[in-house]
């Protein structure tokens, strides 16, 4: 059970992760109800809107989840990255099963009923309120009873985009290959889930007598200040020290305050972060900002790139190349020594003859980016 | 005398297939009227109609001399006591929530509602003190007629509209209760207009019987003239008791 020694060694780090998922996924359950809930009462008044609605709603909780906090990034206002982006995709996730809830909870009123009502003399909205409401709360209440399950397991994800979370343990435990790191972050989500589901039921069974909305309003501000600074990377390991050593100097060289959002989700988030002005800075390769961002061919001149991505950024996005690093970070290929010894193999030309029937086992940007295997 | 409720050539059609046809009646006030006929002849339409639940086609019905267009229909049908066959009480409220729905809709004082509710649950014979605060699935299936019965009559409407309200009931409930309900409206005196598809019930509630076939209204007469009618429909149902 060595994870639960890890866990318990960074227990700080288990507790403040735990709360910040349980504060984004509440916010997220919250604001869902608050849209959901009168949205399936229009559709019970208006059976025409239901449709259109309902497909909406079925939409996006089709859209996998990364690609939806993707999306959302360059969105201005709701999307960047941080806590306000990993709220928005939240919510829309949740709405699906709690417009449908509310909508088949009312709709679901037995008609004589209604009937009763309504030839008694209750206007539309007391029959709404005094009678079809609290007969279906108790459907409605299942409906964001499933919504938070959901948004719990969901917002694991939010890490790929800065928003924090349990998360960071299982992308942090997936770069790191530590199978305790994933546990320390994917056993305390199981059981958030298995606690609110068995929670928010408890409460359903008590619920049919009690009405009562609780709507908080939450806003998350990401917005870089004045004398802040915010520092990015990508989500592998060499990204994220490179990532602390520029924070690192920022702070030591500078009086400004160094906001950290490292390991995000990949090329993409990093320079939509960028571009938005959410992200003030993050180390970037010349060949993966030529190839995958501006979707230009490869070329072997390191200086000619250079050129190429820093006018092509400067114009196209208002993004400032600073000088290199220094370093050329470059690929290599490994392969088993008796095979090297074998089959005679120097250099990648040497492998070429052989590599149809070799299977490779690459890194998921280099397969994108084509940097490397068309050659093979 | 005036009539309370009127119907001139009233016609109600849904997507031009006709279900009422060309319908004209009046029902003076304290007189009880009972439409009978079988599955689809247009009696609930009939009622519907009188509470503005639904509008004519064409043709127009006046309650106490005004036409229901004119009305404001949630005024209307606080007026107008309305009891149907699922009864429709409402599952979360009490027996005395339940029957002072329409008093508290019309912000009447608590302790008179409080009181009119016991009075209410008295008059259909449920003991205030053991029903009052029951719900109605604590209720066997007569105790909640009664409860719906009392309900209609809470807010002291001049028409009773009922909608075949005793067919649920096993034989011997129903009788009983039919019995109490006669007395009960003899005493009360309020106009009632009573759907049902029972010859007998008919008897034994009607003070006039219209006999409804097709959405046509065949004929609209006295109880005692009833088996005279030579009308084949109305032959068919004096038989069905003979």
């Amino acid at each position: 059970m060595s994870f639960l020694n890890y866990m318990w060694a960074n227990r700080s780090d288990v507790w403040r992760l735990t709360i910040e998922h349980v504060v984004m996924v509440a916010i997220a359950i919250l604001l869902a109800a608050a849209i959901g809930i009168p949205l399936g009462i229009l559709m019970t008044r208006n059976p025409r809107l239901s449709r259109p609605i309902l497909a909406v709603a079925n939409i996006v909780q089709t859209i996998p989840s990364l690609a939806l906090f993707g999306f959302l990034i360059p969105i201005p206002f709701i999307g960047g990255i941080g806590g306000r982006t990993a709220v928005v995709a939240l919510t829309l996730y949740s709405l699906l099963p709690i417009i449908r809830n509310t909508f088949i909870g009312i709709s679901g009123v037995d008609p004589a009923i209604r009937e009763a009502g309504r030839g008694m003399g209750m206007t539309d909205s007391q029959l709404l309120w005094r009678v079809e409401i609290p007969l279906a709360l108790g459907i409605i209440f299942a409906g964001i009873r499933v919504a938070t399950v959901i948004a719990i397991g969901v917002a694991t994800i939010a890490a790929a985009v800065g928003a924090g979370g349990l998360g960071m343990f299982i992308f942090r435990g997936v770069s790191m290959v530590d199978g305790r790191v994933i546990l320390a972050g994917a056993i305390p989500a199981a059981l958030l889930a298995l606690a609110a589901d068995f929670g928010l039921g408890a409460i359903e069974k008590r619920f049919s007598k009690l009405l009562g909305l609780l709507l908080i309003c939450f806003l998350f501000s990401s917005c870089s200040s004045a004398n802040r600074i915010v520092i990015g990377s990508k989500n592998f390991t060499e990204q994220v020290i490179l990532g602390e050593l520029l924070a690192q100097q920022i702070e030591a060289k500078t009086g400004l305050q160094v906001d950290r959002r490292l390991n995000l989700g990949g090329t993409l988030v990093c320079h939509e972060a960028l571009a938005a002005g959410q992200l003030d800075a993050y180390v970037e390769y010349t060949g993966t900002g030529l190839t995958a961002i501006l979707k230009e061919p490869v070329t072997t001149d390191p200086a000619g790139v250079y050129d190429r991505v820093k006018t092509a950024y400067l114009n196209g996005y208002g993004v400032e190349w600073t000088e290199p690093l220094g370093f050329n970070n470059t690929w290599a290929m490994i392969i088993r020594k008796e095979d090297a010894q074998k089959l005679n193999l120097r250099t990648i030309s040497d492998a070429v003859p052989y590599t149809p029937g070799w299977t490779a086992g690459l890194a998921m940007s280099l397969l994108k980016e084509r940097m490397a295997t068309p050659g093979l | 005398m005036n009539a309370i409720v009127e119907f001139r050539d009233v016609t109600y059609a849904i997507n031009g297939r006709p279900i009422l046809n060309n319908i004209s009646f009046t029902i003076v006030p304290g007189e009880s009227v009972v439409f009978l006929g079988r599955s689809g002849s247009g009696k609930t339409t009939t009622l519907k109609l009188i509470n503005r639940l639904i509008e004519p086609s064409t043709g127009a019905v006046f309650v106490e001399g005004k036409n229901a267009r004119d009305w404001n229909p949630i005024q209307l049908r606080r007026r107008i006591g309305y009891v149907i066959q699922e009864i429709g009480l409402f599952p979360h409220f009490t027996v005395e929530r339940n029957v002072g729905l329409v008093p508290s809709l019309e912000a009447w004082p608590e302790p008179t509602i409080h009181t009119r509710v016991e009075e209410m649950l008295r008059l259909v014979g449920l003991e205030p003190q053991r029903f009052a605060q029951r719900l109605p699935r604590e209720l066997s299936g007569g105790q909640r007629q009664r409860v719906g019965v009392a309900r209609a009559l809470a807010a002291d409407p001049s028409i009773l509209l009922l909608d075949e309200p005793f067919g649920a009931l096993d034989p011997v409930t129903r009788s009983e209760v039919q019995r109490e309900f006669r007395d009960l409206q003899k005493r009360l005196g309020k106009t009632m207009v009573f759907v049902t598809h029972d010859v007998r019930e008919a008897f034994i509630l009607g003070g006039r019987i219209g006999l409804m076939k097709d959405g046509k209204l065949i004929a609209l007469v006295p109880a005692s003239e009833f088996e005279k009618l030579d009308d084949a429909e109305a032959k068919a149902f004096s038989q069905s008791i003979a």
